[in-house]
């Protein structure tokens, strides 16, 4: 399939260098109160996969934005507690197309509601056309599974044996 | 028409880079739409020939596939050139070009439009956005584990939506057991771990040694053959300093291999 060893790579540097500064309590948190260990950590967890991939993809643009912007709201991928809306994001009039699925039988709400609850699934996926969401979903899956097999790989070695 | 479609093809995926890695397969998912789409799709005998949409103004990739493709400037004009009529189903290919697309421009939307099907302007775009959603759901469907057995979008979509929040649900477990960790050793030497990690990961290490010339540790420095192949790499170094249980000095030395990340 895909080369993910040097994703893999990248991943793994970048998110045990934030680990490490987790770790040793010299995070910068824009926040007045300090996040709980394991939030911080899962916050590490998409920065380092966002970083990693950089600007090229919807989803890891959305990420990073919504991590720099931290603050008062959660810095967290849940795009449910996010207003939509953001700056530069344009309508997704025409991501939806009604008509789409007309032969396929199924009727009503079902692909609708699972459109739409993909677009907040993935960062970034509100603004734009559905096969653009697919391909950016993709991507995101990909790297979402390099992400685990990393923190797995690193949780197993730290577990007492 | 010829033999266009295959030249086409060729000359399409040879002139378009994968933005980011060189690998085969990202490449697949860092290339436009519509290119994947023509890794996707098989190329395919001609049934009908028309176009539409045309973007005008376009350049680099143009002289290459002006042979078959004439630009035609002015959106909505149709041609069909009826051709070889073998299959009557016939396979579609297309080659899109839009101005949300990321990546490459190509000149223009060129669908080929099945037997006994409409061919107004709206009927062909909402055909070549769906083939390009389909496509990208068989793609989506590669990914998925288990998916590749469903038939139907909406459960396809479902599995898709059920992974990616497993996904994420999984990064939140890991993450919480991350946390729970508490026994860190000194994460100073990573620095001069990564370094190394970055150059050799990508590459083969099938006889990789143990750096102990690159920095030494104050216990044990019995070389050791790091598992090819495997993550653990990294973890394995972790692993020679939590035995030892000491510090790691660095040394001048070698520590470096041959290329940097």
């Amino acid at each position: 399939m895909t080369n993910p060893g040097g994703l893999r790579s990248s991943f793994a540097r970048i998110f045990l260098r934030s680990l490490s500064r987790i770790n040793s309590g010299r995070v910068s948190s824009s926040r007045g109160r300090t996040l709980p260990k394991h939030r911080s950590i899962s916050i590490a967890a998409y920065a380092s996969m966002a970083s990693a991939v950089g600007t090229r993809r919807a989803w890891s643009r959305e990420v990073l934005r919504r991590i720099r912007r931290g603050g008062a709201r959660r810095a967290s991928r849940r795009t449910s507690e996010f207003p939509v809306g953001r700056k530069g994001r344009k309508e997704p009039g025409n991501g939806k197309k009604l008509k789409k699925e007309a032969g396929d039988g199924n009727e009503g709400s079902s692909i609708q509601g699972m459109r739409k609850k993909l677009r907040r699934l993935v960062p970034g996926g509100e603004g734009m056309e559905f096969h653009r969401l697919l391909a950016e979903t993709a991507h995101y899956i990909k790297c979402l599974k390099t992400q685990v097999g990393v923190m797995r790989s690193i949780a197993d070695y730290y577990t007492p044996v | 028409m010829g033999t266009p479609d295959h030249s086409h093809y060729q000359m399409l995926v040879g002139h378009s880079p994968p933005q980011g890695n060189a690998e085969s397969f990202t490449a697949l998912l860092e290339l436009p739409p519509s290119n994947a789409m023509d890794l996707l799709l098989p190329p395919t005998s001609v049934e009908y020939l028309v176009k539409d949409e045309v973007c005008p103004g376009t350049d680099s990739l143009n002289p290459n596939l002006s042979q078959s493709q004439h630009p035609v400037a002015g959106a909505g004009r149709k041609r069909k050139e009826a051709d070889q009529k073998g299959n009557s189903a016939g396979k579609k290919k297309e080659k899109k070009s839009d101005s949300s697309q990321d990546g490459q421009i190509l000149p223009y939307v060129h669908v080929r439009a099945r037997r006994g099907q409409a061919t107004d302007s709206h009927s062909l775009a909402e055909r070549a956005r769906r083939e390009k959603i389909n496509a990208r759901m068989k793609f989506l469907q590669d990914l998925v584990p288990g998916c590749s057995k469903i038939s139907g979008t909406t459960l396809v979509l479902d599995e898709i939506i059920n992974h990616v929040q497993s996904l994420q649900q999984q990064v939140e477990v890991l993450s919480m057991k991350l946390a729970a960790v508490n026994s860190w050793i000194d994460f100073d030497v990573d620095n001069l771990i990564y370094s190394r990690l970055g150059a050799t990961m990508d590459g083969n290490f099938g006889n990789m040694v143990m750096p102990t010339a690159g920095f030494q540790l104050d216990g044990s420095t019995e070389p050791e053959y790091l598992h090819p192949g495997s993550f653990a790499l990294e973890l394995q170094l972790l692993c020679k300093l939590r035995s030892s249980g000491s510090r790691v000095t660095k040394m001048d030395g070698p520590l470096i291999r041959s290329n940097q990340h």
